[in-house]
């Protein structure tokens, strides 16, 4: 993200299984993802990710919706203000941690 | 690239966890595209605004140094706040918040211009402002990518 802001260190065990942590680095980039670019990129399966998903989607970290495109139904992510402050926090942790 | 358990957390150390985010972000910016629809009115809009600021009783040859200046850190930190930035299949970043307020600051210049003086009659000082701002954004273009670029890379 280019907006900086002094974010509390703050361990997240939600955010710190790989594969979330990986997403939420994603997400943090982008407004939107779709659930199928970021299966690819973290080279998952569909129900594999789904279960991070909702993980993610339970704590209020991550917002799930849908479009039509080209006839075809796509599921986007994207993470939530929330989730966005939980991210930044937990990856201040871990800067905090190696110092 | 991880387990099937969702509800397990794995024993990652800072550094691999630090180091599982980078590589996230490298994939994803493979997924960059910047359209050209956004940069041509970038351009535009760039223009605009010098063309404003280039005023009498301000001399063109003085000022248009800084116009480059102005029309190339503009544009360059526009990408750099993912402005204009899209990704495959995704939606470009940083546009909730900045979209409105550019949009509002055109629009401004927009009626202000019209207030002072009839349109028409700045055109070429118009057409050579854009024309500024848009040979900066041919020159540099590939350069504020790579700055978009790095800067997902190297997010925190």
């Amino acid at each position: 993200m280019t907006e900086r802001r002094i974010t509390e260190p703050r361990f997240d065990t939600t955010i710190h299984a790989a594969l979330r942590l990986q997403l939420c680095a994603m997400l943090a980039e982008v407004d939107a993802l779709d659930f199928s670019a970021a299966r690819e990129d973290l080279d998952v399966s569909d129900s594999v990710l789904s279960k991070h998903v909702k993980v993610l989607a339970d704590e209020g970290y991550v917002v799930i919706t849908s479009r039509t495109s080209g006839g075809r139904a796509r599921k986007r992510l994207a993470l939530t203000s929330t989730g966005a402050q939980a991210y930044a926090g937990h990856v201040a942790e871990l800067r905090r941690l190696i110092g | 690239m991880e387990s099937d358990g969702a509800d397990e957390v794995d024993e990652l150390s800072p550094g691999e966890a630090l180091a599982g985010t980078q590589a996230a972000r490298q994939a994803l910016v493979r997924r960059v595209n910047v359209p050209w629809a956004w940069d041509a009115f970038a351009a535009v809009a760039t223009g605009l605004l010098m063309w404003l600021f280039l005023q009498p009783p301000f001399t063109w040859l003085v000022l248009v140094p800084f116009a480059w200046l102005i029309a190339f850190f503009w544009m360059r930190q526009a990408r750099l706040n993912r402005r204009g930035v899209d990704f495959d299949g995704l939606r470009r970043r940083a546009t909730r918040r900045q979209k409105w307020w550019y949009i509002g600051v055109i629009l401004a210049v927009w009626v202000t211009a019209g207030l002072l003086d009839p349109v028409w009659g700045h055109t070429p000082a118009f057409a050579a402002a854009t024309g500024i701002s848009t040979l900066v954004l041919f020159a540099f273009r590939r350069s504020f990518n790579r700055s978009v670029l790095a800067a997902i890379r190297d997010a925190e």
